[in-house]
């Protein structure tokens, strides 16, 4: 197909595309979701207690991972048992401890749990074999929302004599094109354009009928569009029948997505040790693949991220901080910063001048810190702006995250008010900075491409975390590409110096 | 009925899709965004971003439709400046001049002006046989051996194309309305598509040849400038007028470029299946937290079926 062709077909596509749903009605998996929502109900704002956590944890991982992986839980490297088993551990452990009106509702969840073991997942992962058998065995494929999923996923179907491709969504819209491709999930766990802008002739979503997504899925710009697209997901009748004789109960699939107890992680990430007056900027947590967090400023416009698939040259994204969502890669640096990294390799450009710009830096910044112990960031700000300062980000300027004031000017007035009666040095040192920084920047950049472009990425596929050893510009540093599992929408207030910084986080890793 | 026949190289014509015509037209919309009446408030930025199911040739589309039809409207930002051949004494030596004698022209660095003959790095010419002389911007650097133009010009496509427009005029004139950013290799491949009027015996000609992007081995004029998004500076850092249009290519250039763009015109083009749409989204989301929206209905134009279109006016 040529690449005209390969565009016409693209456009009918996206002009003629109409999902469908195979909805697969499960009275065990119902009562089991029911009885985890009824229990997270029951526990009101207790649910956020350290007591609660690993059965709130593994209840709500387990309730994702049986819905997310079409196989038996009994399939090699699925992971739903392993999470039911848990939920019935915990339970028989909490049932002795917790208040009697709890105790129903903890025999409500290992019962349904112990029944959704014996179940083993059969009922979805017959209708995934019931969906596939629709197509032709070398046009069709399943994609899977999760890496790991997807490989679990098509280590069983080869394992059942039905081999089929099993791709993620990034992979699905980027690959060949597909006859039939049978979805794993409903439409909200996906992103928008894999319907708006499908890769396939016919598409088949499969999930289980109590959990309810979107009939419409929207395109990029949503209802802010001017032009706006939707596709709208047709519905299998016979099953809607089939549920009625049940019962109506319906969870949106929104809210089943692995989310974490935010308010137990952001209490554990809050920094403990800032020091009176540091510089708080508005930030997010971000829980990250591998046990780790990390506090994004919300103004953050150039953290660095990885798109494996991308073209060679632009697998390196810098993204802004609304562009960081679970699933996006980041990379970063876990026994320090990035920015730290950066510095370094700035040193390394400006070679033997870099003590000496160093320390004038530092000579700047300290005098800075002690005018704001001594008359408070109000009132400095008041008097720079009285000498014709027009801006003064007094306590940005004085943290390390900071090169120099960014108009000329204002740094004037500031090293004058400081008492650096010929500030000419220290405005050339601090260009020279900005310049050895831009280019350590280009430089980190074009190195990490080349790490990208010589690594086997299977781990970070599979883990969701790998590390890369850079050797640049003299410094040599251990950095890490890791995958967002969860971003808490809620910012906080945090002190400048423990952004971007990755710690350990406890209470995350079952979203992997 | 198609209004064009369009082919890959060496590929029979077929006529135009429609997605490629409606790309087009959006072209010749924004060429008329640039006539002096239709011009917004200098200190606004119209800013049209497409999501679409494909990235492919809708760049080279609009660009094409864009230089068509701003050619035809005389909408033009000619970079060069003209020079009366008897001030030519006045310009300093080694400058980088266009000159029009007879039927040649060519580019070349300026040597001085013996009586009657000036001389160039390219040959030398008879004063009284130069008609026109331009001063090229200083960003423009040319090539020394830079041959005669006419050989290289298509008259016949090109009159066809642009309506009896003058091919020699259109194919020499330094006009930097139109940038467009993106993947060089890409954009390339696209440009090379044939394309012909869908009329019997129409002259086939490529893409190229109307968008006409400057060639810096062979500079005799240009009509766009074409750029890499991984470009460490914007192509038009040192211009001294920004682009009348920039177009942006794929999720990359879209997310580096377009908070930088200082076009009154700026449009998108966003493969919804391309890496990296989100973080493109994300920076589209951003401008136009701060603009207005734009009503469909005052566009003059609706996208091709499978695309979504954001639109929207801010402070430049």
């Amino acid at each position: 197909m040529t690449f005209l062709e390969a565009a016409t077909t693209a456009y009918e596509l996206a002009q003629a595309v109409q999902p469908q749903r195979h909805r697969v009605s499960s009275a065990v998996m119902r009562e089991y979701s029911k009885a985890v929502q009824a229990l997270i109900r029951a526990l009101g704002d207790e649910v956020s207690l350290p007591l609660w956590e690993a059965l709130v944890n593994s209840a709500k991982a387990a309730r994702w991972r049986a819905a997310a992986e079409a196989t038996p839980l009994s399939a090699p490297g699925a992971r739903g048992r392993s999470a039911l088993d848990e939920v019935v551990a915990e339970t028989t452990r909490l049932e002795p401890i917790v208040d009697l009106g709890l105790v129903k509702h903890l025999r409500r969840v290992r019962d349904s749990a112990n029944e959704l073991c014996e179940e083993d997942n059969a009922s979805l992962a017959q209708a995934l074999l019931t969906c596939i058998a629709d197509g032709d065995p070398e046009t069709t494929c399943v994609v899977s929302c999760r890496g790991r999923t997807a490989i679990v996923t098509r280590e069983w179907l080869t394992g059942q004599g039905r081999p089929r491709p099993v791709l993620t969504p990034r992979d699905f819209l980027r690959g060949q094109r597909w006859d039939l491709a049978v979805v794993v999930g409903p439409s909200d766990w996906y992103p928008s354009h894999m319907f708006t802008c499908p890769n396939a002739s016919a598409m088949t979503l499969v999930h289980y009928s109590h959990v309810q997504d979107s009939q419409t899925v929207r395109g990029l710009f949503g209802a802010a569009a001017t032009t706006p697209i939707a596709v709208s997901i047709r519905s299998d009748n016979c099953v809607e029948q089939a549920d009625k004789d049940h019962d109506r109960y319906q969870e949106g699939a929104v809210e089943q997505l692995p989310q974490p107890e935010w308010s137990f992680l952001v209490e554990q990430a809050t920094p403990r040790n800032a020091q009176p007056g540091e510089f708080q900027v508005a930030a997010r947590l971000l829980a990250l693949a591998g046990g780790i967090g990390l506090w994004l400023p919300l103004d953050a416009t150039s953290i660095r991220g990885v798109d494996a698939q991308a073209p060679r040259g632009e697998r390196i994204l810098h993204l802004r901080a609304d562009a960081v969502t679970p699933g996006a890669v980041l990379v970063v640096r876990e026994n320090g910063t990035m920015s730290g990294t950066l510095a370094a390799m700035a040193d390394a450009i400006l070679g033997p001048t870099a003590r000496r710009v160093r320390s004038r830096q530092h000579e700047w910044k300290g005098r800075l810190r002690e005018e704001l112990a001594r008359v408070g960031s109000g009132r400095l700000e008041e008097t720079l702006r009285r000498q014709g300062s027009t801006t003064a980000n007094l306590r940005f300027w004085a943290s390390e995250d900071n090169i120099r004031p960014r108009h000329d000017h204002d740094f004037v007035v500031l090293l004058r008010h400081l008492g650096f009666a010929e500030p000419a040095q220290y405005l050339a040192d601090g260009r020279s900075l900005w310049s050895a920084h831009h280019r350590a920047g280009v430089r980190l950049t074009a190195a990490l491409e080349d790490l990208i472009e010589k690594a086997d990425l299977s781990e970070l596929e599979v883990s969701g975390r790998q590390e890369l050893q850079l050797v640049q510009a003299g410094v040599t540093a251990t950095l890490t590409a890791v995958r967002v599992l969860a971003v808490d929408r809620q910012a906080q207030e945090v002190t400048l110096g423990a952004t971007r910084r990755p710690f350990p986080l406890k209470g995350a890793r079952w979203l992997e | 009925m198609a209004v064009f026949n369009l082919s890959e190289p060496h590929q029979p014509l077929a006529p135009a899709p429609d997605w490629f015509v409606d790309w087009v037209r959006l072209g010749m919309v924004a060429a008329g965004w640039c006539s002096p009446e239709a011009r917004l408030s200098p200190r606004t930025r119209r800013v049209l971003v497409a999501s679409t199911p494909t990235d492919a040739v809708a760049s080279a589309a609009i660009a094409f439709g864009f230089v068509r039809e701003a050619q035809i409207r005389g909408i033009s930002n000619d970079c060069a400046v003209r020079i009366h051949v008897d001030q030519l004494d006045d310009v300093e030596q080694g400058t980088w001049i266009w000159l029009r004698a007879a039927h040649t022209t060519r580019i070349a660095r300026f040597l001085g002006a013996d009586g009657r003959l000036l001389r160039t790095s390219n040959g030398h010419f008879r004063r009284d046989h130069v008609s026109e002389v331009k001063r090229l911007p200083s960003w423009l650097s040319g090539d020394e051996a830079t041959g005669d133009c006419n050989a290289a010009i298509d008259e016949p496509f090109l009159r066809c194309m642009l309506r009896g427009g003058d091919p020699l005029k259109f194919a020499t004139t330094w006009d930097t309305s139109l940038a467009i950013v993106g993947s060089l290799t890409a954009l390339n491949q696209e440009l090379d598509l044939q394309i012909a009027a869908a009329e019997d015996g129409a002259p086939v000609g490529l893409l190229r040849q109307v968008v006409r992007p400057l060639d810096r081995s062979a500079p005799i004029g240009c009509r766009s400038v074409m750029a890499s998004a991984r470009d460490d500076e914007p192509v038009w850092a040192t211009w001294s007028t920004p682009p009348a249009v920039t177009i942006l290519r794929g999720s990359y250039a879209t997310s580096r470029w377009l908070p930088d763009v200082a076009s009154p015109t700026v449009i998108c083009i966003l493969g919804r299946s391309e890496p990296g749409v989100d973080a493109a989204v994300a920076a589209v989301m951003q401008a136009r937290a701060y603009g207005e929206p734009i009503d469909a209905r005052s566009l003059s134009w609706r996208a091709p079926h499978g695309c979504e279109l954001l639109a929207f006016e801010e402070p430049a």
